[in-house]
């Protein structure tokens, strides 16, 4: 026994032993690191001298440049770059960390001069090769940061010196830019309209795809100096808040990942076009792994995809990072997985010189000095980029090949990938952030070509997004206006889009585009504002009326300005006309007794024109021209007006009805007039048609389709999208059948290519995750077009749902006792949705929405009008199985409700007598219509 | 054949006219009558005129209304006119006043003398509005001798009311 024990004893302490060993070993290594790293420090050291040094002679230079140029870029600038430091010191500061982190790398890769590359490289070397020591534990990261501050001189003293190196360099670009965007101002011009055309997406432009003017420009910047001045005019116009937008809309596009990289990944393709047959070749050999799937079936391809979501797929990385970074020093490779895989430790660690030495050699390519190095390192590295280039694409075909298994596996990635990051991204964790910044940072670690590429890339998708989001604003303005006219203008004013007088306003109206005229008249016409008065008068002064018949002055105003609707309103019109159509023509009013019969005969003219050509009138009670002579009798202070002058005036309007010119409704109309029978009403003030596009329904995506099976022919409004089918083609224009119709709000979409339907987009409601319908398009083109402009579509409704709730959210915090009780309807309101579901209306419910002259309750109705017809088009067609009408389906339409009741409390304060209640709400709900529920709420 | 089966079933038409102060809501309420008959998408330059279907009354209802000035030419549409609708703005307690000079002036033309008078109180769904009551005194409805006319207290923004004026306007009708 005591010999056992003992043997037992014996074992034990070898093993202890062995275990001392194992420690010391480690420990020993962690020795090794940690002189690793002194050594390091000391290489730290001496660069930051040197970068001292740079940075008095840049304060020299910068602090006379400074007063010269103190542009509203460079606060711009500024300002982001101290919050892109405050967010590295404190990076508890994690709910902007994306955004931030990109405003931050955008904004280093202005930053350095050809010389002082140099130095930075050798830093980056340095520092990735000790960074193997991250893995170690937290402790001696921690103690790293801290050693290389000490080194530096204290936290706050080495970041004030990296701001000065920052500010200096940036001030220099600044000074140089701005001359170069002064000469080359016409090609600016140019450069900048090509995506216009894109995000416009006027129907009558012909589509011009996004990749070509990249194309041509990228080659420019290749070419020589003048391409580096638009690549960084780019980057000065990349600002945080187009940034932060950006991310917003990705975020809400749900999708965007697989279509923002397949851009930016045939972009990168175009970039390096005549390398790109070699690359493909190049691919499939030594890249067979990461090949993009040729499978028919979408399911297998979905578990693929998901394992292959764009670089945050481990061996891909690592395998990438291996090829390109031959040269680096070994330890890189362990740095990258890493890094990848606790990248918040970049976050943590980072020391602002060390961020802002990553992006370093990206002036390569920005700095026109440095060009020479670009191209040499350009064909040094040609097979590395291609590379690539190819895994990159690889990745984005696997991501257009998700379908909706994958997408949800795709979100729960990146929702892994976002508790990794919660330093950085917390609930802003989009997959594209996640990419990109996987991008960036691969980028900053390897082949310099492609790194610049990168970024450069990025920015001048920014700068797009910018003036995407402009053009956006700008539209959600007119939208407004033509819902609620002096809401609108007050948000057109408010961005700067109008200046806030009378004639700028007046010149506005009369002059932009997208106004519905109606909504125009609507405005000018209003009594109780003396601003619109002011800008009416402001708009006849516009117009000139000298020498012209009355009536046809009329015409010539009302062509304009739709004169439709109250009394008062057509009058206050009219009169303004009036008074303009006197000092116009003087002579005339001097041969009248009294001035005010020019008013009286133009009110006459207008009632003449209801008269004649309204269809509720009836054809045998029409005014004759006996009565509309004896109607003027005694008008001119108790003279009559010339009869001849009547007579004519009646005839001309009898001939020629009153009509207001063209306008962005009467488009919409046409295509409402042109589907046949049942249909939603479509032509309401703020609906514009975006574009009109054919494409082939999908009914089951893994089987194949004949080709030209199920046309449809699709029409993209901007708040809903509208599927109909030929009917008849005739010679004098096609009529269509209406199929369905989606609203914009919880649209989001997806691009998928299988061999059977190369062209795949299906439409998904966000909210609940259901596929709404399944298209294929006829060409690439087609669909690249059609999903530019849908996702344009679903931003501007969502942007415009956010400001509404905005607005309701700040009338809730100012909001009176009912109020709150009507909130707490809302709650209520769940279990009237169920009896909802049996309302399918949509007509009664569109002509409520038609006519109901809140914009709140407009805008949700018509939510709760389109669900009304897509369940009920659902329920005819049965295209889709019956799980569509899920309780989630119906979820989802009830804070939309939630809304509507709301609002209506509001204005209800519940303060009606019951003599209302009963009678009401008993012919109401005979008629089955919504306003019923609206009642038994507030009822209740 | 249309006006056979009118004949026969005693489908009326009436004509009405719409009156009130700029903002009342009498376009709110002309379009919520119509609520489910089809409407002209883009309506005529010019007035609002529309036909509502109520029971077997066909309703034309004409929105008129304005300035001194230009009243004189509604004179041809006063003619053979069975049914005034007056809409006051119940929270407008400021020009209450004005309406009725408005109302009255209409009321008394030698062409209105056969029609009936409907009020429609409106915007009973905001706080602290005029009742019906308050709304017949400051008319001074009474002082209508030997007309007939009824205060309808109304939320045209929800159709509250709508229906019973027309209803009243229908069993009123040619008395």
């Amino acid at each position: 026994m005591a010999a056992s024990g003992s043997k037992r004893a014996q074992d034990l302490l070898a093993q202890l032993k062995a275990i001392i060993e194992e420690q010391e070993t480690t420990i020993s290594q962690q020795h090794i690191q940690i002189t690793t790293l002194q050594s390091e420090v000391e290489n730290l050291t001496k660069t930051r001298d040197a970068l001292h040094q740079k940075v008095q002679q840049l304060e020299k230079t910068i602090s006379e440049e400074k007063e010269k140029h103190s542009h509203k870029k460079h606060h711009r600038r500024k300002s982001s770059s101290e919050k892109s430091k405050i967010n590295q010191t404190s990076s508890a500061q994690a709910s902007n960390g994306p955004v931030d982190e990109m405003v931050h790398t955008r904004n280093t890769s202005i930053d350095r001069s050809g010389s002082f590359q140099r130095k930075h490289l050798e830093e980056q070397d340095a520092r990735l090769s000790h960074s193997d020591s991250y893995e170690l534990s937290s402790d001696i990261r921690d103690k790293q940061v801290e050693a290389v501050r000490k080194f530096y001189g204290g936290a706050a003293k080495s970041e004030h010196a990296a701001r000065i190196i920052q500010e200096a360099y940036r001030n220099y670009r600044m000074r140089v830019n701005f001359r170069k965007i002064r000469k080359s101002k016409i090609r600016r011009m140019t450069v900048d309209n090509i995506p216009h055309v894109n995000i416009h997406s006027d129907p009558s432009v012909s589509p011009t795809s996004p990749i070509s003017p990249t194309e041509s420009e990228r080659s420019k910047s290749v070419d020589g100096s003048e391409g580096c001045e638009v690549v960084e005019l780019v980057l000065e116009h990349s600002f945080a808040e187009s940034n932060q937008k950006r991310f917003d809309d990705v975020h809400k596009d749900n999708v965007p990942p697989s279509d923002n990289s397949l851009k930016m990944g045939s972009d990168l393709a175009k970039e390096s076009h005549v390398q790109d047959e070699n690359a493909n070749v190049e691919d499939s050999d030594t890249n067979n792994a990461n090949k993009p799937n040729e499978d028919d079936t979408v399911t297998p391809k979905a578990e693929d995809s998901s394992a292959a979501i764009p670089l945050s797929n481990p061996p891909t990385q690592e395998e990438l990072v291996a090829q390109i970074l031959a040269q680096a020093p070994i330890s890189t490779l362990q740095y990258v997985s890493s890094n990848r895989r606790k990248r918040h430790g970049y976050e943590t660690v980072s020391f602002p010189v060390k961020q802002q030495s990553l992006p370093t050699i990206q002036m390569s390519t920005t700095a026109s000095e440095a060009q020479p190095v670009v191209q040499m390192r350009r064909s040094g590295n040609l097979s590395t980029n291609n590379m690539k280039v190819n895994n990159v694409e690889a990745a984005n075909t696997r991501v257009s090949l998700l379908d909706q298994r994958a997408m949800s596996e795709l979100s729960l990635t990146s929702e892994n990938d976002a508790d990794l990051d919660s330093m950085r991204s917390s609930d802003t964790a989009s997959i594209t952030s996640e990419m990109s910044t996987t991008l960036g940072d691969l980028g900053l670690r390897s082949g310099y070509q492609r790194k610049s590429t990168l970024s450069v890339r990025g920015s001048w998708h920014n700068d797009v997004s910018s003036d995407v989001v402009r053009k956006r604003l700008y539209r959600i303005g007119l939208n407004l206006f033509n819902k609620k006219p002096s809401k609108g203008l007050g948000f057109l004013t408010e961005h700067m889009f109008v200046a806030n007088s009378p004639p700028a306003v007046a010149a506005f109206l009369l002059n932009r585009k997208g106004l519905s005229r109606q909504m125009v008249g609507e405005y000018l016409g209003n009594t109780q504002k003396t601003f619109n008065q002011d800008v009416l008068d402001s708009v006849c002064e516009l117009m000139d009326f000298s020498a012209m018949e009355l009536d046809e002055a009329l015409r010539t105003f009302q062509a304009q300005i739709k004169v439709q609707g109250e009394a008062q309103k057509v009058e206050r019109l009219v009169e303004a006309f009036s008074q303009r159509y006197c000092t116009c023509n003087p002579k005339l009013i001097d041969s009248l007794q009294n001035p005010d019969s020019i008013f009286i005969l133009a009110f006459a003219i207008i009632m003449l024109n209801t008269d004649l050509h309204s269809p509720n009138m009836k054809h045998e009670k029409r005014m004759t021209e006996e009565d509309f002579i004896k109607n003027l009798r005694g008008v001119d202070n108790g003279d009559d007006l010339s009869e001849i002058l009547l007579k004519n005036i009646y005839n001309r309007i009898r001939d020629q009805e009153l009509i207001t010119l063209d306008d962005h409704v009467t488009q919409v109309l046409q295509v409402e007039n042109s589907i046949v029978g049942k249909k939603p009403v479509l032509a309401v003030p703020h609906r514009r048609l975006v574009c009109y596009c054919r494409l082939y329904q999908v009914t089951d995506p893994t089987k194949a389709q004949k080709i030209g099976l199920h046309q449809r022919e699709v029409f993209l409004f901007n708040d809903m999208i509208l599927i109909t089918k030929i009917l008849q083609k005739k010679k004098t224009g096609t009529t269509y059948t209406f199929k369905m119709s989606f609203s914009m709000h919880g649209l989001s979409y997806l691009i998928f290519d299988t061999t059977h339907f190369p062209f795949g987009i299906r439409l998904i409601n966000s909210i609940d995750n259901k596929v709404l319908i399944t298209f294929n398009a006829p060409n690439e083109q087609d669909r690249a077009k059609f999903v530019t402009d849908i996702r344009e579509c679903i931003a501007e409704v969502q942007e415009m749902e956010n400001l509404r709730i905005e607005a309701e959210l700040e009338k809730a915090q100012t909001s009176s006792p009912t109020e709150l009780r009507s909130n707490n309807l809302l709650a209520d309101s769940k279990k009237i949705s169920a009896s909802m579901q049996n309302l399918n209306e949509p007509s009664n419910m569109s002509s409520l929405f038609a006519y109901d002259m809140r914009p709140t309750s407009m805008y949700n109705l018509s939510a709760v009008s389109e669900n009304n017809n897509n369940s009920a088009v659902v329920r005819d067609k049965q295209t889709h199985s019956d799980s569509e009408k899920s309780p989630t389906r119906n979820g989802s339409r009830i804070p939309v409700i939630g809304t509507f009741f709301g609002s209506s409390g509001k204005r209800g304060g519940l303060k009606r007598g019951s003599r209302l209640s009963g009678t009401t709400m008993g012919t109401r709900a005979e008629n089955g219509e919504s306003p019923a529920i609206t009642l038994t709420l507030h009822e209740v | 054949m249309g006006k056979f089966f009118s004949k026969l079933f005693g489908n009326k038409e009436m004509r009405i006219l719409m009156l009130g102060l700029d903002a009342a809501g009498k376009t709110t309420i002309l379009y919520k009558l119509k609520l489910g008959q089809p409407v002209q998408t883009i309506p005529t330059v010019g007035f609002n005129v529309e036909t509502v279907t109520y029971k077997n009354t066909r309703f034309n209802v004409w929105d008129v209304g304005g300035q001194d000035k230009i009243r004189p030419l509604w004179r041809h549409y006063y003619t053979g006119t069975q049914g005034l609708i007056f809409v006051i703005d119940c929270a407008d307690r400021d020009r209450i006043e004005e309406a009725r000079t408005e109302l009255h002036r209409i009321v008394n033309d030698r062409e209105m003398k056969d029609a009936v008078i409907l009020v429609y109180a409106n915007k009973q769904d905001l706080p602290d509005v005029l009742t019906p009551t308050e709304v017949q005194q400051k008319l001074e409805l009474m002082k209508l001798k030997g007309r007939n006319w009824y205060v309808q207290p109304s939320c045209a923004t929800r159709g509250d009311g709508l229906q019973e004026g027309l209803q009243w306007l229908v069993t009123n009708q040619g008395q």
